[in-house]
């Protein structure tokens, strides 16, 4: 399966995938804002604020209720994370009409919403009304500071800080609070504004054949702007010396995560091998670490390694006993020593690039998986659909996996540990 | 072997067979689809700490459900984990409160995928060594879900609103709990409840029923007859305690208001079901006037949201957030509640809902995942497959006004919160 791809201008795309084999009809719209501290905030309360109403369904409990009569279709807005860009996304997920009850068709209408939404906000003497502004920017605060409720993702996120430091990859997703503190109706209107005329769009349709007029008719609303392309990636190297930040906090467990760096990036010729050489080393629950961190020394519960590869980023992480986090770290850096040594057998190799061709594969059977896959991907993404992928890592060698995994660079060593350290 | 097959909305069928080994299969073929995932589940959970075996009354340590778990993945010769490595599967299983399920999902090779799941979870080996290995690794998941915030304040919460009912104890158990566990007590319980009278294989994507038959024929070894006597807890109707407090570092105060529901039957009918869920969208979905309400006021944010919640012996309301004065979501909901008892659910409002039900539950045959799922706890509900979506289309005003009478009345509740230090 591969979408059909309409350029509607330049930096304006119309993803296509008609198919008839799910109930619900996915349509995604995507603007790509490039990641920096000044503006993160502002851009990533775009998508909510412009959930909350449009000038016909003025309130989020009238936006609800015609949500509800369309059969309970809905709008998620958020904002993703496509390399050093944020993706402001709003998806509609609609029954497909097959389906519908009586000959009540809700497609065409949930569109519409969707339309008025992004076009045709509420606004107040020409902006955002201040009490919407004022509860979204208080959602927003409570949810950066909620950050530290997840210690997993509190941990991986501050060592992704630490491992891409002055890069706006570290930005954070959802900002800082110094800066959404600052944001007013004015600057969020005009960034609105500013988002409408010159971000680069992505438009993605996957549903009934039948729904593909109502959705490309949407994707054309988005013709005749002026698109500001984003900058290219960031290129980063590991620091000279392995950074080592620790936390403590009142936990019992302690979250460690190693930050790798590697000149494999994207459009490297080994690109597909360094994503093949992660998934040996941690990416499966016969990976490397997994057999051996947790199955054979019964250090922690997950060990995984994830790659950020068109950045050439990774992180592996734990949750161990605080005593034993030194332990789980040496044994990590062992693990890691025999990926680049090749001191694997050829079996643990192509159970790994089995698993990832089977995960590659299962992308088609999942709409909400294929069409996040080619969000995240961005305007300035290589386009490749799964199958592609999947047609490469079919080729990829165990030289080319050793020749990626030569260049992982271990950067930084953060850990969140118990106040009182346990020993 | 008996074979039946029922027809979904959607023109999709599914076909259940009561296989001579006494599993019960269901099978939801997807057109077109290439990849499949499979549940072979158990109606054994958390709360099965007390049983009669053979005359015999055990007791064994909380948590222990969740352990076999994990160690039934180990045979004597080899971990299911490696087996699966050849064949590109994704693995997993999970325990919760009354169900027991290993699954895996794939794209090819569905047969011996299939084939390692139905042969390593009918051999168990446990020993003393083996047994001991996973202390470490199941004492880390324990500490995990210690530090985390959002699972705590609702353990609290269970813990204080149930009196007897072993929901009131976590699934995992406790570090110590778990290290009273032993090969004997773990063969207690897999020979108790790994029956295949008990169990149940629920498959869909894209398979055949003559794949999954073929590989059954092949794999399932005949059980013997199964009398359990799974009584309900004789749980009082009113909550034990109605307030729980627990600091932990957290940036605002946790919230969750439970109101739990008295239970006549193990399950609840899927009527029950439904009208919970439209219950607790007219009280605080997005689209309620309380929702706004307590947004305009600041008392929550979007994190906010109600579910329903049940399952073999329990049911329960829950409205969860995040909160600088939970006490005063607390009230609100109450006055809410109160005034939704008084009026009974608007009928145009209910009508929307009727509608939104519809389609999320079209939603879930969208994958093979949401589809096998369903399969699966429909049958140990004791439903036929597609009987959720013809109730929700007989579902009346009435329905819900007559269980608005019974359910979320204040005794009924308890609120946890877990703050900031």
């Amino acid at each position: 399966m591969e979408p059909v791809v309409y350029t509607i201008q330049d930096g304006v795309t119309f993803l296509n995938v008609p198919d008839d084999r799910f109930t619900t009809a996915l349509l995604s719209v995507n603007f790509y804002v490039p990641l920096a501290m000044e503006t993160a905030g502002t851009m990533a309360m775009l998508p909510p604020l412009l959930r909350r109403g449009c000038r016909a369904f003025p309130s989020m409990m009238a936006i609800g209720r015609e949500l509800d009569r369309l059969y309970g279709a809905s709008i998620g807005a958020t904002v993703l994370r496509a390399d050093e860009a944020q993706a402001l996304n709003l998806t509609l997920a609609c029954l497909d009409d097959r389906f519908a009850l009586e000959g009540a068709p809700a497609l065409a209408d949930a569109v519409e919403l969707l339309g008025q939404l992004l076009f045709d906000p509420p606004l107040e003497n020409g902006v955002f009304r201040e009490e919407d502004v004022e509860q979204e920017r208080r959602c927003a605060l409570e949810a950066i500071a909620a950050e530290i409720n997840d210690k997993r993702r509190y941990a991986r996120n501050a060592c992704e800080r630490l491992l891409c430091e002055n890069e706006p990859f570290a930005v954070p997703l959802h900002g800082v609070k110094e800066q959404v503190e600052t944001v007013t109706a004015d600057v969020l209107t005009a960034a609105w504004r500013e988002v409408l005329q010159t971000a680069p769009v992505r438009i993605l349709y996957q549903g009934d054949p039948n729904g593909v007029p109502i959705a490309k008719a949407f994707a054309e609303r988005f013709a005749g702007r002026q698109v500001k392309p984003l900058p290219p990636m960031v290129i980063g190297a590991a620091k000279p010396e392995v950074a080592v930040q620790c936390e403590r906090m009142d936990v019992n467990q302690c979250q460690l995560v190693l930050g790798l760096r590697s000149s494999v990036q994207e459009g490297h010729p080994l690109h597909d091998a360094m994503w093949l050489a992660i998934t040996l080393l941690g990416g499966t629950a016969h990976s490397l670490l997994f057999m051996n961190v947790r199955e054979k020394y019964s250090l922690c519960y997950y060990c995984y390694a994830t790659a950020y590869t068109k950045k050439g980023a990774t992180l592996i992480d734990s949750g161990v006993e605080p005593d034993k986090a030194e332990q789980a770290k040496a044994e990590i850096l062992h693990q890691l020593e025999r990926l680049k040594t090749g001191d694997f057998t050829d079996d643990d190799l192509e159970n790994a690039r089995r698993s990832l061709l089977d995960t590659l594969l299962s992308y088609e059977d999942s709409a909400m998986s294929f069409v996040t896959w080619y969000i995240v991907d961005g305007p300035i993404g290589d386009g490749r659909s799964p199958r592609d992928v999947r047609e490469s890592i079919q080729a990829v060698t165990k030289e080319q996996v050793l020749a990626a995994a030569k260049t992982l660079t271990l950067d930084c060593v953060y850990t969140l540990m118990p106040k009182e350290e346990i020993a | 072997m008996k074979q039946t097959t029922f027809s979904l909305v959607t023109g999709e069928t599914v076909t259940q067979v009561i296989h001579p080994s006494g599993l019960t299969i269901l099978v939801y073929p997807k057109k077109g689809f290439r990849s499949a995932y499979a549940l072979f589940g158990t109606r054994y959970g958390s709360v099965d700490t007390v049983f009669e075996r053979d005359g015999k009354r055990i007791e064994v340590p909380a948590g222990i459900a969740h352990y076999l778990e994990h160690k039934l993945f180990e045979n004597e010769d080899c971990d299911a984990f490696v087996r699966y490595a050849a064949t590109g599967a994704n693995a997993n299983a999970f325990t919760s409160f009354d169900q027991t399920a290993y699954l895996f999902s794939c794209s090819d090779h569905f047969e011996e995928s299939l084939e390692i799941l139905l042969d390593f979870v009918q051999k168990p080996y446990f020993t003393e060594q083996t047994v001991q290995k996973e202390q470490g690794i199941i004492g880390q998941e324990i500490r995990m879900g210690d530090d985390d915030p959002d699972r705590r304040v609702l353990f609290n919460m269970l813990r204080a609103m149930y009196v007897v009912n072993p929901v009131r104890v976590d699934i995992a158990g406790t570090v110590e709990s778990i290290s009273h566990i032993t090969p004997e007590l773990l063969y207690d319980c897999y020979y108790t409840f790994y029956n295949l009278h008990n169990m149940v294989l629920a498959v869909a994507g894209g398979v055949t029923v003559e794949q999954v038959l073929a590989v059954a024929d092949r794999m399932l070894q005949p059980a013997k007859p199964l009398q359990l006597d799974m009584p309900l807890p004789d749980e009082p109707e009113a909550a034990g305690d109605s307030r729980i407090e627990d600091t932990m570092p957290v940036a605002a105060p946790l919230f969750c208001l439970g109101f739990k529901c008295p239970m006549t039957a193990s399950y609840l009918s899927a009527k029950d079901q439904l009208a919970a869920q439209i219950i607790t969208r007219v009280l605080s979905s997005s689209s309620s006037p309380l929702y706004t309400a307590l947004m305009e006021k600041g008392l929550i944010n979007d994190s906010f949201g109600g579910t329903f919640f049940d399952g073999r012996g329990f049911a329960m309301f829950l409205f969860e957030g995040e909160s600088g004065e939970p006490e005063a979501v607390e009230a609100a909901l109450l006055t809410e509640i109160d005034a939704l008892r008084q009026s009974g659910v608007d009928a145009e409002r209910f009508a929307e809902l009727k509608l939104a039900l519809y389609g999320r539950l079209l939603r879930q045959l969208n994958a093979a995942e949401t589809g096998a799922m369903m399969l699966m706890d429909n049958y140990f509900c004791g439903r036929r497959p597609g009987e959720v979506i013809d109730a929700c289309m007989a579902l009346t005003p009435e329905d819900i006004d007559e269980r608005l009478q019974r359910w979320l009345r204040p005794e009924q509740r308890t609120l946890s919160i877990v703050r900031g230090e």
